[in-house]
């Protein structure tokens, strides 16, 4: 016969409170990774190859100087715009919380053959909070099938280190750039 | 980690002729084939990678799904 936890389809309090928890902190560093990898794909060419330093990708513009000359000259795509960032920046979790007490027997050693400890051991019974979650009562149907209320906040982030130094590194190369373009890269028509 | 705010000042173009600093908008890259500079009114043609296009019509999109979001109630 299932004792405890089995019978009562509890669980422990701590587990009912610790998983949503984990959801959103994973979701949280599944976001930062996507967001990552995405900075890399639109920013960078060749940076998930092996060996290979990844080359920026540059966006190229073209004008016509006053002396009726072409100047091209191009820029990283990084330092063109501010990509948005999302962050969870906080969580409300809304849950009503059955707690019930279980006995939980311990199971019963098989005696001994031995006739060395002639007290015979009864067998021990602990009490223990758990709990589950109970749907809310209401008189929409639809929340009395939901048994927890998740409300995610999410503002525009702020960006990593590495990265505001990066694009401090892009608004450099954007100033080395324009010095080019008064002295090469000149075209003839 | 220490994070901050970007600088707003570091991103877009600085015009070669008059140091104006052009702001760019997702769809300017996406949509448009030249830039005007609104502080000597040049005009520089643009070539943006289709890959790059791509991408900036993900973020695009992604912006304006949180925008919808941000205003749905259950």
């Amino acid at each position: 016969m299932r004792k405890g936890l089995f019978s009562t389809g509890a669980t422990r309090l701590t587990d009912i409170f610790l998983a949503p928890l984990e959801a959103v902190i994973q979701a949280d560093i599944d976001l930062s990774e996507r967001i990552t990898k995405f900075i890399m794909d639109y920013g960078f060419d060749d940076w998930d190859q092996k060996g290979k330093l990844p080359k920026l990708k540059m966006v190229s513009f073209s004008f016509t100087n006053e002396q009726g000359k072409v100047e091209v000259f191009s820029l990283p795509v990084l330092s063109l715009i501010q990509l948005p960032l999302l962050r969870i920046k906080d969580a409300n979790f809304d849950m009503k919380v059955k707690m019930i007490t279980v006995d939980i027997d311990e199971e019963e050693s098989p005696p001994s053959l031995l006739d060395d400890d002639k007290t015979v051991k009864l067998p021990q019974r602990q009490s223990a909070i758990k709990a589950f979650l109970t749907p809310s009562t209401s008189s929409n149907m639809e929340t009395m099938k939901s048994n927890m209320k998740v409300r995610l906040n999410m503002i525009d982030g702020d960006m990593p280190g590495g990265i505001i130094q990066l694009l401090a590194m892009m608004g450099e190369i954007n100033n080395v750039n324009d010095k080019r373009i008064n002295n090469v890269k000149e075209l003839e028509l | 980690m220490k994070n901050s705010k970007p600088k707003e000042e570091s991103n877009g173009l600085e015009c070669p002729a008059c140091r104006f600093k052009i702001k760019f908008t997702m769809m300017d890259l996406v949509v448009k084939k030249s830039i005007i500079c609104p502080g000597c009114h040049l005009t520089m043609d643009m070539d943006v990678p289709l890959d790059m296009k791509h991408h900036l019509q993900e973020i695009s999109l992604a912006e304006q799904m949180v925008r919808e979001s941000s205003t749905f109630s259950r």
